[in-house]
């Protein structure tokens, strides 16, 4: 016995001895290391990480400020996205040299959906997975020449823009010709014709979220098998960007008849590049090319250049990036700190490392059904109380203030100045007004987020609870598992307060009347308000860009003068990650939009 | 009936029931010794010897009051609040000021990891409080009364022992929404059920002596003589297993913690401080190193206590 004792006592020691000495070496790694988060860290590269990149700066860039386009070149490659860039680490997207076809694309993803059906929610982890298999009337450009937020759209399944008739009411589509379905059962590459169109475009809506998109169109109508016509009941300026929206597929007719068998929520058919071979839940979703695919490429050569693709879904950040620096992956989803896609950089420094202004922007919705919430001093006080500046340099290492139309939408965004005036941080100013407005000692809320989107949105909810707090409210954070938060509880108006990414929407309208008008597609707040909704009416009328960009602004002035919910708050800096070897891919897409737009022209040199 | 009482105590020298020399019927002779040597002295004798022979033992303990005392007075310790957000002085190093250093948000890692021993203490002793109370209920009933009572009961702790620990509790937290109360909940059913089995094993041997024969004679009800007689002698074993699980539950605490299904956030836990760290593992570890070594340090302290405390108690190691 004695001797076990001393045995253990000796265990003890040595084991007391070996903590110490590991503190005594992290507290020097830590001096060491302190200064790197307010400078520039020299990489194997000599590239740099911009550590202290704001928002100004980044605002600067996206409003489109900056002429010189080539700004960023790296390794002699001229990369042109540089409008929301704000890093590019060993950038070789586009090169000069031919395609290799072959191989496949080992694409990360965080979480998965159950169905793949796109009428059945807006879900990102959804419309992403159904990209490859379904198509558009129209798509975005993508290539070396495209700038990360320019979003312009071009014929996909459409043969040209739309004829629009002179009153506004009437939008012809002319279908490309040779285009067949996907040589799956039941549809077995039949070919594209109208009357899928047609069939589609009623399927949502009458039971889609994509009915607003489709709000004043009366009726939907084949005119021959390739000419689609849509009859309006009055004018509708998004119309044309709505046919090209990143949620509105094009699926066949079988898609709508139980009797044809067509699973529309597992096996998805359509006019896309790859065709779902197969399937697991959380696990995998895989892709074969579809040999019958219409397009080519410059040269005539068969599109896509990739065999398959398999998108593997790693909840765990490390453990996506441990498999990203093994090369399994070839692209990471993980959306990184400053910090960690620093130390990623410097641990591989052979991978391609990309920093840009998302997509879309952080929000915070308050519900209406909370009697504090329909106080507009209340709603402005709570605004007025988020220090988001601070949270956005602190925790994303940059980005810029957001708006009611976020930054994606360059030409209807209000210009930085004015959202950064309007969304201001004034903490003793917000404490005022919440007294003014009969709440001097705050009420208790619960906060609602998930923890899925990774750890710095859980920061940032930690934030925004501390800023909260700090105004008088008692905060309950409550974390929710993805399905819950997203398809549950912000939906369905079950929360006080969320805390969460928008989705990063493609037309102003989306921005505002699909948040902001009474009874809007995804308006989970509540708020109902006569004269916004008219104003909101007012613009789809307007067809001139310059008119209707002034309504655009005086829309967006009157929901940040009223603190209308959802709050905008921050637009950060996405950081995303790709191996040396992926060509004419960028992770997330450029630009910003769900379903992996130019898929069919990605290849992998190696 | 005097001797059948300190027939209860667990110290095994003595031939009482329970003890694997014991078995004897109580007698004048254990009078006797009652009367020189009483509960308190012999409890004395016993800790004066668990002094002697467990320095390590002892050690643990030191180190276990130590945390008890900063968690009770952790208002005392640190004048830091561990959910303040010190802004300008985001992920600084261990100085004078924040001795562990501050983490991404600016909170002091000190204060995090004192006022977070509150949660992994609160939550561990809960669990094996209750575990150990349900378990020697469920366990005590089960093995006296055997027949279809024991079948049905051991059948319900078969089929919770046959999943594993974490993923049961994983389940349940995941069920329920994340809380104090909810993980506390979620590790009693995962370890409530192996004190049932150590307790009903000790209570089908306790049940077949005669000083429970005699009680049962003497016409004591079973509740009675389960309460009386057998849970005071089964106490030794899950005394043992209750120190060691305690440390087992500092650990399951943190996993479920570091999984994001413990307390909410900004409530400091150490499973969740680590979690956080993760990210800046290299460039700040600070961050991890102090909630890493607080869960070490405690499991091991625990588990020493738990050691020494089954040493001490186990009638076949003592000299």
């Amino acid at each position: 016995m004695r001797q076990d004792t001393t045995s253990k006592l000796y265990k003890l020691l040595v084991l007391l001895l070996a903590f110490g000495l590991m503190a005594a070496a992290c507290g020097s790694d830590a001096e060491e290391a302190e200064p790197e988060t307010d400078e520039e860290v020299e990489t194997d590269d000599n590239e740099s990480f911009d550590n202290d990149q704001s928002g100004d700066d980044v605002a600067e860039q996206a409003s489109g400020d900056d002429d010189d386009e080539d700004a960023v070149d790296v390794d002699g490659v001229s990369t042109r996205n540089a409008d929301s860039l704000v890093l590019a680490l060993n950038d070789q997207r586009y090169t000069n040299q031919d395609p290799k076809p072959g191989g496949t694309l080992v694409y990360h993803w965080r979480a998965d959906t159950a169905s793949l059906d796109p009428r059945k929610s807006s879900t990102f982890h959804l419309h992403y997975r159904v990209g490859p298999v379904y198509q558009r009337l129209y798509a975005p450009v993508v290539g070396p020449d495209v700038a990360h937020y320019e979003q312009i759209l071009e014929p996909q399944l459409a043969a040209d823009f739309p004829e629009i008739s002179e009153d506004g009411l009437t939008y012809t589509v002319k279908l490309r010709e040779g285009i067949t379905w996907q040589d799956v059962d039941p549809v077995s590459g039949r070919p594209f014709v109208a009357d899928d169109v047609v069939a589609t475009m009623n399927a949502y809506k009458e039971g889609g979220f994509q009915a607003s998109f489709l709000d004043r169109v009366d009726s939907v109508e084949a005119v021959d098998d390739l000419t689609v016509q849509f009859n309006l009941s009055a004018p509708f300026s998004p119309l044309a960007n709505f046919m090209g929206n990143h949620h509105m597929w094009i699926m066949p007719q079988e898609a709508f008849h139980e009797a044809s068998g067509y699973d529309v929520d597992n096996q998805p058919i359509g006019t896309g590049p790859f065709i779902l071979a197969e399937r697991e839940v959380d696990v995998e979703t895989v892709y074969e090319k579809n040999p019958n695919y219409w397009e080519t490429d410059e040269n005539g050569v068969q599109l896509p250049y990739l065999d398959g693709m398999r998108l593997a879904v790693i909840s765990d950040q490390d453990q996506a990036l441990a498999a990203f620096k093994s090369g399994e992956l070839d692209i990471s989803d993980a959306d990184l700190t400053v910090e960690a896609q620093e130390q990623l950089a410097d641990e591989y420094p052979e991978g391609q490392y990309f920093g840009w202004l998302h997509g879309s922007t952080t929000i915070m919705s308050l519900n209406m059904d909370r009697e504090e919430f329909q106080n507009p001093d209340v709603r402005r006080a709570v605004s007025m109380a988020i220090d988001r500046k601070g949270m956005g340099d602190t925790i994303r290492g940059g980005g810029t203030f957001s708006g009611p139309i976020n930054t994606n939408i360059l030409e209807f965004v209000l210009p930085e100045d004015e959202r950064a005036e309007s969304l201001a941080y004034d903490p003793e100013g917000a404490k005022a007004l919440l007294a003014e407005a009969g709440y001097p000692d705050g009420f208790e809320v619960n906060l609602i987020h998930t923890d899925r989107y990774g750890p710095a949105y859980v920061a940032q909810t930690e934030w925004l609870a501390a800023d909260l707090e700090a105004l008088g409210l008692t905060v309950n954070i409550e974390t929710l598992d993805y399905g819950t938060y997203f398809t549950a509880r912000w939906p369905e108006g079950d929360y006080d307060i969320q805390f969460g990414p928008q989705t990063p929407f493609q037309e102003a309208d989306e921005w505002l009347r699909g948040q902001y008008s009474t009874g809007g597609g995804r308006n989970w707040t509540g708020y109902s308000d006569r004269v916004l909704d008219v104003m909101l009416e007012e613009q789809l009328e307007l067809t001139d860009p310059a008119e209707r960009r002034d309504k655009l602004f005086e829309i967006q002035r009157y929901i940040l003068d009223n603190a209308v919910p959802p709050l905008p708050l921050w637009t950060h800096i996405q950081r995303k990650q790709m191996q040396p070897w992926v060509r004419n891919m960028s992770p997330a897409g450029t630009p910003p939009g769900y379903g992996f737009s130019g898929l069919e022209r990605a290849w992998l040199d190696k | 009936m005097a001797t059948v009482t300190t027939s209860t105590t667990t110290k095994p020298t003595t031939g009482e029931p329970g003890s694997p020399s014991g078995g004897s019927p109580p007698g004048p002779s254990d009078a006797r010794v009652s009367d020189e040597n009483g509960p308190r002295a012999r409890f004395k004798a016993s800790v004066r010897h668990f002094i002697r022979s467990q320095p390590l033992g002892l050690a643990a303990f030191a180190f276990i009051v130590l945390l008890i005392l900063l968690a009770v007075f952790a208002d005392l310790v640190t004048s830091f609040d561990p959910t303040i957000q010190n802004r300008r002085d985001v992920k600084v190093g261990p100085n004078g000021t924040f001795f562990f250093g501050t983490d991404h948000l600016g909170r002091d890692v000190f204060a995090r990891i004192i006022y977070g021993s509150r949660i992994s203490l609160t939550v561990a002793g809960s669990v094996v409080v209750l575990s150990t109370f349900i378990g020697v209920v469920i366990g005590g009933v089960s093995g006296y009364f055997g027949g279809w009572v024991d079948l049905v009961l051991q059948r319900i702790i078969d089929a919770v022992m046959s999943i594993p620990v974490l993923v049961l509790a994983l389940f349940i937290v995941a069920l329920l929404g994340p809380s104090l109360r909810n993980l506390v909940l979620a590790l009693v059913v995962v370890y409530t059920p192996r004190f049932t089995r150590i307790a009903r094993g000790e209570m089908l041997r306790i049940k077949e002596s005669d000083y429970v024969a005699a009680a049962e004679a003497l016409g004591a009800r079973p509740f009675r003589t389960i309460a009386r007689h057998g849970v005071p002698n089964l106490m030794a074993p899950i005394i043992i297993m209750a120190s060691l699980s305690f440390g087992n539950a500092i650990v399951a605490e943190a996993a479920l913690s570091f999984l994001g299904l413990g307390v909410p956030p900004p409530n400091p836990s150490w499973g969740r401080m680590v979690a956080d760290a993760k990210e800046w593992i290299r460039l700040f570890p600070w961050m991890l190193l102090a909630p890493a070594t607080a869960i070490s340090l405690s499991v091991l302290a625990f588990n020493l206590f738990g050691d020494a405390v089954r040493d001490h108690l186990d009638p076949k190691l003592v000299r």
